[in-house]
């Protein structure tokens, strides 16, 4: 008996790796109907015949940004909150149910009935999480992604805040609301052209530092890969971390102190409330630390404090973006 | 003859009874002995079985209502019907799915996942002899991780491989090199738990080193629920994998359950019973394994059901592995369909890991077993 | 069943523990293995057993090399009962002594009524009738011995191997043991400690040391005092009680200059 079963269980096993190896094949592209608008996220092809009516988000940014181009009345659900919603669209996100205040699971996205999701990260869209984006389609649910999270599957090699307003103007097409869509654009491409300008003016190349949080201590910064590096060059300075190709990678106060940052820009995460989440915790964190405390920086308080989730790619980005051109103007960087 | 030098017997000294002599036909048993009054206060498996497998089928119905979505055992009904083809009214596209696609392969993935831990607990706990044995001893939860994380991290296989098959082949991976280690001769218990736990960390260590080349919060996250376990992420291709070899090896470790009682009393005397001791144990570890690590390449590593489960229908049927083996995959199947739906409600809309309710349900019944035995 | 060792040799880590021993057990008798520890008493248990393989030389049931056969097919013909080891096991006795019918079990069918007519003749046997239900960690470690011995004889072998089984036996059981296995049938060869024991009950003495068979003999033959000194080193003088049995009486343990 045993003879037969040893060579029973390798064919078992060859079994078993032939049906788990296959990835997912990818879901048959849908047919665009006469007058129906399509969209390319992330690699997938979302088609709409009519705008859809029951919208959930799963993140803060994709929420805010919805809010933000007036489709409230479409938005049957949100989820995973991580600060205090911004005060314009707060009477907004109290009239949509939430539903999960952490990462939304698969059934709970199901049983709500949608017709639309909408993240900002690719993350979401697991089998142990909402679905694979695969899983979604077959089921005629389009899963819409940020184009900042995939920057790989952009031609054209725009900017972080481009291709942010790549992601109104598609939702603009999406929902047919064009105009609300390019107001907002022009309102925020002009915000850019404004820091913009200041960076022009601004002397040298100070290197800032993004502090996003700490972590047991350790200090999370901002890496080369993310919306700070960008605004560190739009405002002609240089992100101190640049280097890492990460977006927050997590680092040590004594490479902080190597680099030696001119500027140092706080997160502040105080409705998040984990310990070191305030940036008055953050700023007193550096004043204690025996090398940190003695960086010039640290010493003339050429500190910028910024509401931490603003940091990240969403429709608030350029309020931030804003908080550090005036930041550079007042700690004396502008010729 | 024998004995007749001596001499010295015992005045009235028995002979071997017919029944004893070797080689000599067996008479039937007098009608006395009945099945029945040979148990004696044993109760019978068989209707006690039947009644543990009504008990199965009704908590798969009941877990299938609970969580979100608002479904009845009406609409449960409804998604089965239209599913099976008769004519009932369907639920709305999205509920449908909801139920068909997550809800019902999550339910059964738990049954076939609490089934096959259990099992893999007391088979390990009988080959090592040892009681704290649970399915990770031999380390396959910690080779998952680290193919799981070799696929996502580094991109093995090239987006070819998908992560549970990662997690498969790292799992048997590191039961490879498990076996390699044993060598020829090194089967006996001690050494395959100190084995087993020295794989165990050394893969740990690799996953980590992988994870740090690759710091990304988010692939963090997602590994550690290899650690945690995870009843999500289970879908009907995935149910269908790790049924089917729980089925084939729930079937062959029952088929040694005699093997696993004269293990209990050393390798000798098994051997001496018949028993091929070194292949029956090497076919046991492999089924293990394989069963282990499919389970941990669909759920991640869900601690606790192999660890107590054995114990505590040891102490409802009895050691008797024959008894013990199915009354564990029954028991196991029923206490992580519960735990899961459990995980699923109770801080609802938050979903709490599988891991942290079998933990919190498993020990205070666990405890309870053994004050009953009096070993508390 | 008659049971030969021809030239056998077996050994551990480079050392030979069994050396070109060669004897030969009629069937029916009743042989004694007896020596001091380390003497290779059970070692050669083992091989003959079929338990261990034997670094040269064969071992032979009615004449034909066990070499190669597999461990169902010995089971079938021999039993073997340990010295009592440490178990955590908590089966039944009537489990345990029906262990002795795996041999001749089919995997997927339980015991068959014929199997439970042997397991309770079994039981009679060795009077344990009334202790079945009970739990083996509930048993003395006597009672425990005679559960294996039960489950030996469940096998319904042709020649039982025995390594110590009187060790844990109060005298009663002693004796009771010793006559049971004396007045069997099947051929019997037990490994003791008990010279007295071994010179009442067994028809045939083997006497070891060093892995080398010194004498083989009746006990009145094999129990000298000369050899005592040799292989025991002590000083001891056989003769006999009133009820005709050999008995030993042990004068001392002589020092390195042969005192007394």
């Amino acid at each position: 008996m045993t003879q037969r079963v040893l060579p029973g269980l390798a064919g078992l096993m060859v079994l078993v790796l032939g049906l788990t190896g296959c990835a997912d094949p990818s879901a048959p592209p849908a047919e665009p109907g006469a007058g129906a608008v399509t969209v390319t996220k992330c690699g997938q092809e979302l088609s709409f015949q009519a705008p859809p009516e029951r919208v959930v988000t799963l993140d803060q940014s994709s929420t805010e940004t919805v809010l933000a181009l007036g489709l409230v009345d479409r938005v049957v659900g949100t989820a995973n909150l991580k600060t205090k919603v911004a005060p314009r669209y707060a009477a907004d996100y109290a009239k949509v149910p939430v539903l999960n205040p952490k990462l939304l699971t698969g059934e709970q996205l199901q049983a709500a009935n949608p017709d639309f999701v909408a993240a900002s990260f690719k993350a979401q869209y697991t089998a142990d999480r909402v679905g694979t984006r695969e899983e979604l389609a077959q089921l005629g649910l389009p899963s819409f992604v940020s184009a900042v999270a995939c920057p790989e599957a952009d031609e054209a090699g725009r900017t972080p805040f481009e291709l942010l307003f790549s992601d109104y103007e598609a939702l603009g097409r999406i929902f047919r609301v064009e105009d609300r869509a390019g107001e907002l654009v022009e309102k925020q491409r002009a915000a850019v052209a404004e820091a913009a300008k200041t960076g022009e003016g601004v002397s040298g190349e100070p290197t800032v530092l993004w502090l996003y949080s700490t972590f047991n201590g350790t200090p999370y910064v901002a890496g080369g890969s993310g919306l700070p590096a960008e605004m560190s060059r739009l405002v002609g300075a240089k992100n101190a971390f640049d280097d890492i190709s990460e977006d927050w990678p997590e680092v040590s106060w004594e490479r902080i102190a190597e680099r030696d940052p001119d500027v140092i820009v706080v997160g502040d995460l105080s409705e998040r409330g984990a310990p070191g989440d305030s940036a008055a915790e953050k700023v007193s964190m550096m004043r204690e630390h025996p090398v940190v405390s003695q960086l010039a920086a640290v010493r003339d308080n050429k500190i910028i404090e910024v509401p931490g989730i603003e940091m990240d790619p969403s429709v608030r980005s350029v309020d931030t973006l804003g908080l550090v051109a005036k930041g550079m103007r007042e700690l004396g960087h502008v010729r | 003859m024998s004995g007749s030098a001596t001499g010295g017997r015992v005045a009235g000294a028995r002979r071997l009874p017919p029944a004893l002599r070797p080689g000599a036909p067996v008479a039937p048993p007098p009608p006395a002995a009945t099945p029945a009054a040979r148990r004696g206060p044993v109760a019978s498996p068989v209707p006690l079985f039947a009644l543990g497998a009504v008990v199965l089928v009704g908590s798969l119905a009941c877990a299938m209502v609970i969580g979100s979505g608002g479904i009845g055992f009406t609409e449960l009904g409804r998604v089965f019907g239209a599913h099976l083809g008769l004519d009932v009214a369907p639920l709305p596209r999205l509920l449908d799915s909801m139920v068909w696609n997550l809800r019902v392969p999550r339910v059964l993935m738990a049954a076939v996942v609490g089934a096959a831990l259990a099992i893999c607990g007391a088979v390990l706990q009988a080959v090592t002899r040892n009681a704290l044995a649970d399915p990770y001893l031999l380390g396959v939860s910690h080779g998952a991780s680290t193919g799981a994380v070799l696929v996502v991290v580094l991109a093995v296989g090239g987006g070819a491989l998908s992560v549970s098959a990662g997690a498969f082949a790292g799992a048997l991976g590191s039961f490879a090199l498990l076996l390699a280690l044993l060598g020829r001769n090194g089967l006996g218990s001690v050494r395959v738990v100190l084995t087993g736990i020295v794989i165990g960390l050394l893969f740990e260590a690799i996953t980590f080193l992988v994870l740090m080349a690759s710091s990304d919060a988010d692939t963090t996250r997602a590994i550690m629920h290899w650690l945690l376990g995870s009843m999500a992420s289970s879908r009907w291709d995935s149910l269908v994998v790790t049924a089917l070899v729980g089925a084939v090896g729930l079937v062959v470790l029952w088929l040694h359950s005699t093997a696993l009682d004269a293990f209990a009393f050393g390798t000798d005397t098994a051997a001496s019973l018949g028993i091929e001791v070194r292949t029956t144990r090497v076919v046991l570890l492999v089924a293990t394994a394989l069963l282990t690590s499919v389970v941990v390449a669909s759920v991640g590593a869900i601690a606790f059901v192999g660890l107590i489960v054995p114990h505590g229908i040891r102490f409802l049927v009895g050691p008797l592995h024959r008894v013990l083996l199915p009354f564990s995959a029954l028991a196991g199947a029923i206490f992580l369909v519960w735990t899961d739906a459990l995980a699923r409600v109770v801080f609802a809309p938050r979903e709490v890991p599988v891991g942290v309710f079998t933990a919190l349900v498993g020990v205070p019944l666990f405890l309870l077993a053994l004050r009953k035995r009096g070993e508390w | 069943m008659r049971i030969a060792a021809e030239d056998l040799t077996w050994g551990v880590g480079g050392r030979d523990i069994v050396r070109d021993l060669t004897v030969e057990v009629e069937p029916g008798q009743t042989v004694g293995l007896i020596g001091p520890n380390g003497s290779g008493k059970s070692s050669l248990l083992r091989c003959l057993a079929g338990l261990r393989a034997p670094t040269s030389g064969a071992v032979r049931y009615d004449g034909e090399d066990v070499k190669g056969w597999d461990s169902r097919r010995i089971a079938r013909r021999l039993a073997f009962v340990e010295q009592a080891a440490e178990s955590d096991s908590d089966l039944r006795v009537a489990d345990v002594v029906a262990l002795g019918r795996t041999p001749f079990r089919d995997r997927w069918r339980g015991l068959t009524p014929a199997d439970h007519a042997i397991v309770d003749a079994a039981l009679d046997h060795l009077d344990l009738a009334h202790l079945r239900h009970r739990h083996w960690k509930t048993l003395s470690g006597g009672e425990r011995q005679r559960a294996h011995i039960a489950r030996a004889f469940a096998q319904r072998p042709w020649a039982v191997l025995l390594d110590e089984p009187t060790n844990h036996l109060d005298i009663r059981h002693q004796l009771e043991l010793m006559s049971l296995l004396a007045g069997t049938d099947q051929t019997v060869l037990v490994a003791l400690h008990d010279l007295a024991l071994a010179a009442r009950y067994c028809d045939r003495l083997l006497l070891l040391s060093g892995g080398e068979l010194l004498a083989d003999g009746p006990p009145g033959d094999v129990l000298t005092g000369d050899r005592l000194r040799e292989v025991y080193e002590v000083d001891a003088h056989i003769g006999r009680d009133d009820l005709g049995h050999l008995a030993i009486s042990y004068r001392g343990a002589p020092g390195p200059r042969g005192e007394g």
